[in-house]
């Protein structure tokens, strides 16, 4: 596993070695000058899109075919790119952090939990779109599971603002935000179970997708 | 004698193409030649052996076992032509990944054959020529000590010095009688040099696996008139080719009792890639 996983972040480390070193600095400087903390979330965004290119890596060199040929499981193969993209929304969510502390402590702002909680839940939320995205990618490619997540998220973002209105007098929106600030831990939790349990299924259908797979 | 390699009636099946019915052994101590016309099925069959593909029907072993059991895929070394890793890694980078991934993971010797044919371990593997490519496919191959190594079309578009090299180094890993290889290749200049055993699938099917040596001493090509090959038994006559002004061509098999029949005929040593054509042109007549 331990070699599947070196593989991963070696590939993105050498891909994208450039690039996140100009991330870090551009987002670094635009969290401390803007005194938003959109580029903190953003950073995770960003991150998060990095993690998905090693399907790209893969399937130009080829290595799903030659992956089969070692003496690995599907599981670890799978299981080390689930991990190689924790790891990468991890270092996100670090440096996010990060810098926003340094900037709250510089410029002697407030909001730590709330910030730590938006970087907490924004990177969890990235998290399982990436892992959503793995078994659609395994079975359909990674062009079109891209492609079909983000016909989701617009479908999701665009019913909202079209029928907004109408789920507000349909859906109880006030009792939940009421529920939230009377049970804010009952409601982290829950959201931290679902999200676990979503990931977990998700990890299990890309093994058996990836299993069936040919090359 | 032990086979490493053994399918028994191996299928897969394509819209417009089936593997059929294949069955195929590579002995310990045996390169084994794997040739056929592009499309032929060959890199089907190796993609069937080593796990890659699910056969639809048949049955599939590797050192005796399933490959899809890690204990076997774990003595085997594998070259295709176009699957490795990214090609932004380095052989230093490819070192320690494959440490971690396979048990019997030799970086002495991996890093022993990347200064033998002469690779910059720094250097990303992209940058490399085509030949330094496949010798570090190679190298990689070797250094977890397989017993046996499948390659496909692993000397295609080399030239003849690095072709030269990878041959003597499979006849180096040969001489471990426990070894064995599996070489697919459309060089068949290649094959008649190291080869022992000679495969031939030939759209989908595996029209034969011979001994190499006695498959070349006993098939020929016969030229003479087409009345004179008549005369010839057709258990005789592998394939024919008709020509113009009467002249006609066969290969033939077993060439003393063919030399005997058609005293007056000329008979011509074959080469394997004679022997493909005669073989195509049966078919597309």
């Amino acid at each position: 596993m331990i070699g599947l996983l070196r593989k991963e972040l070696y590939g993105l480390n050498t891909l994208y070695k450039k690039s996140l070193l100009m991330v870090a600095v551009i987002y670094g400087v635009l969290i401390f000058t803007t005194k938003n903390d959109f580029f903190l979330y953003f950073g995770i965004f960003v991150m998060m899109f990095y993690s998905i290119s090693n399907l790209s890596l893969d399937d130009y060199s080829g290595w799903g075919r030659y992956a089969r040929t070692l003496p690995v499981s599907d599981r670890a193969v799978v299981g080390a790119k689930f991990v190689a993209s924790f790891l990468y929304l991890l270092g996100g969510a670090l440096f996010g952090l990060a810098v926003g502390t340094l900037r709250r402590v510089v410029n002697r702002e407030g909001g730590y939990g709330e910030m730590l909680l938006s970087v907490i839940l924004t990177a969890l939320c990235c998290l399982l779109v990436v892992f959503i995205l793995y078994p659609c990618a395994f079975k359909f490619g990674l062009e079109k599971a891209r492609n079909g997540i983000f016909v989701v998220w617009m479908l999701i973002f665009g019913g909202f603002l079209l029928f907004g209105e109408r789920l507000e007098a349909i859906l109880p929106f006030a009792q939940v935000i009421e529920s939230v600030n009377t049970h804010p831990w009952t409601w982290l939790f829950g959201l931290l179970g679902v999200l676990l349990l979503g990931m977990v299924l998700c990890f299990f259908l890309s093994c058996r997708i990836y299993r069936n797979k040919e090359f | 004698m032990n086979n490493l390699i053994e399918t028994i009636g191996l299928c897969k099946r394509y819209r417009g193409f089936t593997l059929d019915h294949i069955d195929l052994t590579v002995p310990e101590g045996t390169i084994v030649g794997l040739i056929g016309e592009n499309g032929a099925g060959k890199t089907t069959t190796i993609k069937a052996i080593l796990n890659v593909i699910h056969p639809d029907a048949g049955t599939v072993r590797l050192m005796g076992m399933d490959p899809q059991r890690q204990a076997a895929r774990q003595q085997v070394g594998v070259v295709f032509e176009d699957s490795y890793f990214y090609g932004g890694l380095n052989g230093a980078q490819i070192d320690r990944i494959m440490a971690g991934i396979h048990p019997q993971w030799d970086s002495q010797k991996f890093r022993r054959d990347l200064r033998r044919f002469d690779l910059d371990p720094k250097k990303p593997v992209k940058d490399f020529s085509r030949g330094m490519r496949m010798k570090i496919s190679l190298a990689t191959a070797l250094a977890s000590h397989p017993r046996l190594l499948v390659l496909d079309e692993a000397t295609s578009g080399l030239d003849p010095v690095v072709r030269g090299e990878m041959l003597d180094l499979f006849l180096e890993f040969i001489q471990d009688e426990g070894c064995g290889i599996l070489l697919s290749s459309h060089i068949t200049g290649d094959l008649e040099r190291v080869a022992d055993q000679i495969a031939y699938i030939h759209r989908g099917k595996l029209l034969f696996q011979r001994d190499k040596d006695q498959l070349l001493q006993e098939t020929a090509i016969v030229r003479c008139s087409g009345t004179q090959l008549d005369r010839l038994p057709r258990d005789l006559v592998v394939a024919r080719q008709d020509g113009g002004l009467g002249g006609s061509a066969a290969l033939v098999r077993d060439v003393t009792q063919v030399r005997r029949l058609l005293p007056n005929a000329v008979i011509d040593r074959v080469t394997i890639d004679e022997m493909m054509q005669f073989y195509a042109g049966r078919e597309s007549k």
